[in-house]
Parts: structure tokens; sequence; C-alpha cells
């Protein structure tokens, strides 16, 4: 434990040291990443899908604010679908604006949630986000979870009906919007998905503010149970069994990188706790303040101890220095 | 001569200034009732533009059984019935900027409040070395 603690420390102060590389590199990474993601995934528009338009375009985002990030990614999925058709590119469109306007503009400090959510529901395990968003973050960032997991859902419905929207045969003039719109509305997977979240991010954030000893703990624990278990019960009822298996995953993980958060951003020692009561004109106090785990980075300091050099001198050495003859130091 | 103590507090300034202060000080320049206001009418803009295009998608749905309104019989009570909504969703989102950008500015408010402090030191410390200086002249 001691040596994770250390391990901490230094990390923290790795971090402090280099934090305008590492944010830089965060950046880029992730950046790389979504773009490329996008563009394996609904790389519609040829001229875009290339590795080169994704580095170059994670490049630019590396030196701008993460919603930046989000700005180019909107873009970029809206090229796409352009080039796909025109309507699910305008429902896209009107999707990106309803976010844009109705929440995001009050809340407009939550780009990492937006980009990271999306992301890793593409790798099967977004159950981290929730759990995560309610344990950093106040209920007015939670909904930014919702904006990316309904972004992935979208675009993962047009790619599952993409028949309606490539088919050139004489359709009726609104037939592909109402099929745009119907990947939206009609995917209870999206409701469910969506439910699951925001309940989960409530529950890590009323449990986790309780005056209770281990309240991270207990909140990351039943987040994750909870979540588990409504999602398991949907997906049961939707029919979608073949979910399962990574439903478990990402609960998994999620429980993993969620105590390696708390330990990193919450960890205190509830064997030192203090309680003290005072008052003023209006109210009496009662105080519990709980230390947080400390460990000061070990200092090593090797101290070489050895013995001193034996000055030997042997008896011609000796005579030639005193200037008298060997024999006489008999 | 350099001026440490002001170099200090120029600098905690100036990294203020970049960080928390970058979101904060554009809004410390309007008085508050300016700020909350001039942010409502901004929601009052962004929720109508969010309201049509609702009411479009909802339209572009409901297209295949919307014959039978634009028949014109029905038309007047839709047509009621959207207003009411409108204003419903309007006045929803006008009490959310409302409780939103309040508590932005208090919070604008208290976190200047260290800036401000600062400041008046620089000023100080600015005003006694401008004092010190025609002495140092004469020498």
């Amino acid at each position: 434990m001691t040596s994770l603690l250390e391990l901490r420390e230094k990390l923290r102060i790795f971090y402090g040291k280099y934090e305008l590389y590492v944010v830089a590199g965060t950046k880029f990474i992730l950046g790389l990443i979504v773009f490329l993601i996008i563009n394996s995934e609904i790389g519609y528009m040829e001229q875009l899908n290339h590795p080169a338009v994704s580095l170059l375009l994670s490049l630019i985002c590396t030196f701008l604010p993460i919603n930046a990030m989000v700005v180019l990614a909107v873009g970029l999925i809206l090229l796409h679908l352009f080039a796909l058709s025109l309507e699910a590119c305008a429902i896209g469109l009107c999707l990106f604006l309803l976010m844009l306007f109705m929440y995001l503009k009050f809340a407009h400090q939550n780009g990492y949630s937006i980009i990271l959510t999306p992301m890793l529901c593409f790798f099967g395990i977004p159950q981290i986000m929730p759990v995560a968003v309610g344990m950093l973050k106040k209920p007015s960032a939670y909904l930014s979870v919702l904006c990316g997991a309904i972004t992935y859902f979208y675009l993962k419905g047009v790619q599952e009906n993409i028949v309606n929207f490539t088919s050139t045969e004489e359709t009726e003039g609104f037939y592909k919007f109402t099929a745009a719109l119907k990947v939206l509305t009609e995917n209870k997977e999206m409701y469910l998905v969506v439910t699951v979240f925001f309940i989960t991010s409530l529950i890590v954030y009323i449990i986790r503010r309780q005056a209770v000893n281990y309240a991270w703990k207990i909140a990351l624990f039943a987040g994750n149970i909870v979540e588990l278990l409504i999602l398991l019960v949907g997906y049961i009822l939707l029919d979608m069994s073949e979910q399962i298996f990574w439903v478990v995953i990402g609960t998994l993980v999620s429980i993993v990188i969620s105590f390696i958060l708390e330990f990193f951003l919450y960890n205190l020692d509830y064997s030192r706790i203090e309680r003290v009561q005072f008052e003023d004109d209006e109210y009496y106090y009662f105080v519990k303040a709980v230390p947080k785990v400390f460990v000061a980075k070990r200092d090593k300091k090797v101290k070489r101890i050895t013995p001193k050099k034996r000055t030997t001198v042997n008896r011609r050495e000796l005579a030639e220095e005193l200037d008298i003859d060997q024999d006489l130091l008999e | 001569m350099l001026n440490e103590e002001r170099i200090r507090l120029m600098t905690k300034m100036a990294s203020y200034e970049e960080g928390e202060g970058k979101e904060y000080i554009p809004i410390r320049q309007y008085y508050q009732r300016d700020y909350v206001s001039y942010e409502m009418i901004k929601t009052f803009i962004t929720s109508t533009i969010s309201f049509g295009i609702l009411l479009l998608l909802w339209l572009l749905y409901k297209m295949e059984d919307m014959s039978d309104f634009f028949n014109g019989q029905e038309l007047p009570s839709l047509g009621v019935s959207i207003l009411i909504e409108y204003v419903i969703f309007v006045i929803i989102y006008q009490i959310i900027a409302y409780i939103v950008y309040k508590h932005r500015y208090t919070k604008a408010n208290t976190s200047m409040r260290k800036y401000y402090s600062l400041l008046k030191k620089v000023q100080k410390l600015q005003e006694k070395e401008d004092r010190i200086q025609p002495l140092e002249d004469w020498k």
C-alpha cells in the first residue's frame, strides 16, 4: 500500500512538473483515437477517410481546448453523413444543435465526457462514464454523458439501417427523414442505456455526499451494481441477450477504473477521524474531519560508509621522507 | 529597480487571468442584472430555435399521419396547442437561464474578490515606487 501511495505522489509530482506536455499528449492521443474511430465506422466521405486527416485533426486539437475537439468531431461526423445522405446529415445537425442550445450552452465545461462516452460505447465499455462523472462532477454535468450516448446510438442506428439511406429508388419525399428520425425514436436500447446512465450518476452522487465512512467506496460499488443489474434486466427484456457479456465486462472494467480514480482523487484515512464541536451566535457545529492519506516522497540518500584508507608506509619510504638511513628504523 | 514583491503579485494575477479568470473577468464587466438579462435574452433566442427544430422534427416524423390536419379542420386547435407548448418551453428555459447565470455571477464575484485584493496591493506598491522615484532622481 505504501508503495502505491508513493507511486501516487510521484505521479502527482510528475503531472505538476510536466502538466503542459501531459495534457497536450492526452489530447493528441484522445483526438487520434476519436477521429480514427469516426473514419473507420462512418467514413462515407472518401476524401476525409484517410489516416492523415485524423492525424492532422488530432494535431490541431492538441493545442486547442477540449471543446474544439468536440466541434471538429461533430463537423467530421456531419460531413461523412452528408456523403451518405442529406437527410441523415440534416437530422444529425438538428440533433447536435438541440444538444448545443438545450444543454451545452449552460454547461460548456464537459468536453471530455462528451468525447469519451461515445468512444467507450464503441469499445463496449461505457459503464465507467456515469460512475466517473457521478464521482467527479455535479449533477449539471450528467447530461453530457447522455449527449455522448445519444450521438453514439444515432450513428450506430444510421449504420445498421444504411439501406434506408443509400437506396436510389424513388421513395416518398420524406421517407429518408422519417427513417433517420426512427433511428432515434424507436431505439429502445438507447432509452435503456441513457436512463441507466442518468440513474447511476445520481446514485453515485447522492451516496458519495453522505457523511458516512467510506462513502466514495460505497457509492462506486452501489453505482456499478445498480448499473449492472438494470442493464442486465433491460437487455433481457429487450431480448438482446448477446449484449450481456459486454455489460459484465464493461462493469468489471468500470469497477477497476473507478477504484483507481478513487485511490488517486479521494484517498482518506478513516482511522484518524477527528470530531470537533463548536458554536457561534447562530449555529452549533458538529464537524467530522477525515485526514487524507499522505505519504511523503521517500527521499533516498545513499550514504557510503567506507573505511578510511590505511596509510601504510613502508620502512624505505619513511626513511626517505625522514632523510635517514633505513637501518635506524629497526 | 525590480520590485520582487510586485512581480510576485503580478505573476499571481497573470496566472489567475489565464486560468479561472478567463471565464470570470468578462462576467464581472457587467452588473448582475445586466448580465443575467443579457444571457436570458440569448437563451430566449436559442430556446426559440430549439423549439423550432423540435417542431420541425415532429412534423417530419408525423408527416404521414398529418394529412387530416392539413385539410384545415383541426389546424386552429393544433396551432393553439403548439403555441401553448412553445410558451411553456420558453418559460422553463428562462427559469433555467436565470438560475444558472445568477449562480455563475455570484461565483464570479466570489472568485474575483481575491483578484481585486491583489490588484489593490499592486497599485499601492506602484504608488509607493512612484513616490520614491523622484527622490532618487535628485541624488
